[in-house]
């Protein structure tokens, strides 16, 4: 409130000072015991508000806002919005572009640096490493079910979200946003554990040990 | 009696350097076949990941499993050349 009345006027007008007047009252109220009478306190109602206040996911050029001439509107119609969504993928094809990859780590020259060639892995390890995979998703997919912002809990957040550690959809409010990424950052991490644990063997003396904890290490 | 007391240092120092290059090499080998089994195992788990992207491509986990694949092996790679 206090931003849009020094928005309208000045930061020194009458309905600021009002409110500075009464924020500190009730910062006192545990000692004076008197609280704020809320209808004392200067409102603006139904008058649209600075762009810069415009929430996430609203469009800060509708007729509920306003174009700050302030500093502040300034600064916030600065900010570049680009709305780029990537080529929708076909559903068909493996996503990861796999034989590129793939293609690229054989030019590395593996054999000369005294790694194993890429072969078929022996059924042994395969074995293994697709157990690893099957918890890896599970776990994954229980994850983006809780975090789920759709009304059917069978629908989990996409994996790039879980991922990337952010979600996509709008969110009015930024708490219970920020306080829900980052709950969800820690499970994924969790999970991430599962999959690489942290270094098991420290031999080197030439490197960061981080840089030899292996896949699953036994 | 100097000479020999010089000498016998002499060959005290030559097997103390012949120590530290046997331990260095063993050192060497032994972090190489390190890199080595990790990097197989860093393969296979890449290589099932693709495996299920190609038979399933919608399929949920598998890409971001052979992302942190990809990652530790392109560490181990990093280590290898390091290494040499």
């Amino acid at each position: 409130m206090h931003l849009r009345f020094a928005d309208l006027n000045d930061p020194g007008c009458k309905e600021c000072l009002e409110l500075a007047e009464h924020a500190s009252h009730a910062v006192d109220f545990q000692k004076t015991g008197t609280p704020v009478k809320f209808q004392d306190i200067p409102r603006l109602k139904k008058q649209p508000k600075p762009d810069f206040l415009s929430r996430e996911g609203r469009d800060p050029t509708g007729e509920n806002f306003y174009n700050s001439k302030k500093l502040l509107g300034h600064l916030f119609r600065r900010v570049p919005l680009e709305h780029w969504t990537p080529d929708e993928w076909d559903g068909v094809d493996s996503p990861s572009n796999g034989e590129v990859i793939e293609h690229a780590l054989r030019g590395v020259g593996l054999y000369g640096l005294g790694l194993p060639a890429l072969e078929r892995p022996l059924e042994e390890l395969h074995k293994e490493m697709q157990y690893l995979l099957d918890e890896y998703c599970d776990q994954l997919t229980a994850i983006g079910r809780v975090h789920t912002l759709s009304r059917n809990k069978d629908i989990p957040v996409s994996e790039a979200e879980l991922v990337s550690g952010t979600l996509m959809a709008n969110w009015s409010d930024h708490h219970r946003r920020r306080e829900a990424v980052n709950a969800m950052n820690l499970q994924v991490s969790i999970n991430f554990r599962l999959v690489m644990p942290e270094p098991c063997l420290i031999l080197s003396r030439h490197m960061n040990s981080s840089v030899l904890c292996g896949l699953k290490c036994e | 009696m100097r000479v020999r007391e010089a000498d016998h240092q002499q060959d005290e120092d030559e097997d103390d350097t012949l120590d530290d290059y046997d331990y260095d090499e063993e050192d060497f080998y032994r972090e190489n076949r390190l890199i080595t089994e990790h990097f197989k195992r860093a393969w296979a788990a890449w290589y099932v990941a693709e495996e299920t992207l190609r038979e399933y491509p919608a399929s949920y986990g598998p890409q971001s499993f052979g992302f942190i694949a990809l990652g530790r092996m392109l560490e181990l790679i990093k280590a290898a050349k390091q290494l040499l």
